[in-house]
């Protein structure tokens, strides 16, 4: 075999030795999830930084199974005869692994305790029994409490749409991450699929009163009218009112996402529903990179449509982890 | 054949000593060496005279007498070799090929004799972090080095392994 066939076959020893120092960096037993997301952007660099980060990856892997024999001092295959139980081995991709588990877990849970779900990319009418109905985006719950003396819907999960049937004698209301959502007769939604625990009330027709919680019962909290929304951050803080089309924050119910003037975080938690696994944006800066789309939410190149218009690049690491970098 | 003869003859002469050392430290003692070195002649001898044309003719018998070694310890790790573990039934029960296993643990006894050529603290601290699962930091304190010896170490033992794996199968 000659030299040349060797630098056809496989990529330069410069390419593999970088490749190589990130394999000793990310089992270094201190690599961050941010580590692996670099790994991955550079391995997606080109066709040899792929082929190289490949080569390294299955070296490491193969390197498995060996112990050192106390008899000879030497190195041979195969696992030690247990003389100490072996300690957890430092898996690669121990933070995303534990953290899409614990994502999975929660919406197991979620499935179990809530009345109505949705799952991925699933949207759902769920009509009620005193005729309103409330429509669920994908990866959605709520639980239904009514009684004779009031109607009451927990938001526990994802984004809703309500169209309440009048009935001055029973409030309506929607309890999300402790704010009390009241309509006042009314087509209104609610959506908590947004970055850092806020959560955006948008009204269609008449009105609702926000009421964040650890408000005094003297406070009625705000009145948001029809075409206007309003977002309210996780420590019950209120934004201000905007103005906002109606039919527009509603405009998932039919598979179109209208998005106006949003930071690319939140259009990302958005289109996450409509898939498995994650997307992560690699740049901090990105996230708040300002946008203005519509787009099918039922379209698997959603992302690459997006990208089309701004200035970021899409990576699919796995068929479960999507990287978004700046172009 | 002549020269081929008077090829592996030179070699014996010059190199005898050192090959049968060589080969003691990647099989673990002196008759297992002697063994793998003999070995290495039968295969030498055994091919024609002109696939030998070699310009480094010592880095070619060294190459040699390590995939000879690699054959050896093989032979003698054939049970866990060919072995079917519990673990693996999962894996063969959804139809994974079974030769991948046996190919992997191929790659591992490999890699179990070339990690043998390696400075002994070179081996430790890899095995410590690779298979043991320590954290660079905790096998620094352990040995009393630094940190960036650490990640030396365990560089120079992949970088040695990647270098010789890839001329897997050149004998």
């Amino acid at each position: 075999m000659s030299l040349d066939a060797h630098d056809r076959k496989h990529p330069s020893k410069a390419l593999s030795d970088e490749a190589l120092a990130w394999i000793v960096r990310l089992y270094s037993g201190e690599a961050s999830k941010a580590d692996w997301m670099d790994f991955g952007v550079w391995r997606a660099r080109s066709a040899a930084h792929e082929a190289a980060a490949a080569e390294a990856e299955s070296l490491w892997s193969d390197a498995s199974e060996l112990y050192r024999d106390p008899a000879t001092g030497l190195i041979r295959p195969g696992r030690r005869k247990s003389v100490v139980s072996r300690r957890a081995v430092i898996t690669g991709l121990a933070g995303i692994g534990v953290g899409t588990a614990g994502l999975w877990a929660a919406g197991a849970f979620r499935s179990l305790s809530a009345d109505q779900t949705t799952s991925v990319a699933e949207i759902r009418a769920v009509p009620l029994a005193d005729g309103s109905v409330v429509t669920l985006n994908a990866m959605s719950a709520i639980d239904i409490d009514y009684s004779p003396a009031a109607r009451r819907i927990a938001l526990m999960e994802g984004q809703a749409f309500f169209e309440v049937a009048p009935d001055a004698s029973r409030p309506f209301e929607v309890k999300v991450r402790g704010n009390i959502v009241s309509a006042l007769g009314t087509a209104f939604d609610v959506n908590s699929n947004l970055p850092r625990g806020n959560v955006a009330v948008s009204v269609t027709e008449h009105a609702v009163r926000v009421r964040p919680p650890g408000l005094s019962l003297s406070n009625d909290g705000i009145v948001v009218s029809r075409d206007e929304g309003v977002v309210v951050a996780a420590d019950g803080a209120i934004g201000p009112v905007t103005r906002q089309d109606g039919a527009a924050a509603s405009a998932w119910r039919t598979g179109t996402y209208v998005v106006e003037g949003r930071p690319l975080e939140e259009v990302v938690a958005a289109l996450g529903v409509y898939r498995r696994g994650w997307i992560v944006i690699h740049d901090q800066g990105l996230k708040s990179l300002n946008v203005n789309a519509v787009l099918d939410l039922r379209a698997s190149d959603v992302l690459e449509t997006l990208a089309r218009g701004l200035p970021i690049r899409i990576f699919e690491m796995s068929p479960l982890l999507t990287v978004i970098s700046r172009a | 054949m002549r020269n081929l003869n008077h090829w592996l003859a030179d070699i014996y002469r010059r190199h005898h000593g050192d090959l049968v050392r060589f080969a003691a430290r990647l099989v673990g003692n002196r008759d297992g060496g002697e063994e793998v070195v003999q070995n290495t002649y039968l295969r030498l001898a055994g091919r024609s005279a002109d696939a030998v044309l070699i310009e480094h003719p010592k880095t070619y018998i060294f190459a040699a007498a390590r995939n000879a070694a690699i054959d050896f310890t093989a032979q003698q790790n054939a049970e866990w070799l060919y072995r079917v573990d519990f673990e693996d039934i999962d894996a063969l029960a959804q139809g994974e090929d079974p030769s991948r296993a046996f190919h992997h643990r191929q790659r591992i006894v490999r890699l179990a004799v070339l990690l043998n050529e390696l400075p002994t603290a070179c081996q430790t601290v890899f095995l410590l972090n690779k298979v043991e699962g320590r954290k660079h930091r905790e096998i620094a304190r352990r040995l009393g080095i630094s940190v960036s010896m650490v990640e030396k170490h365990i560089m120079r033992a992949l970088v040695h392994c990647r270098d010789l794996m890839r001329d897997d199968g050149e004998f």
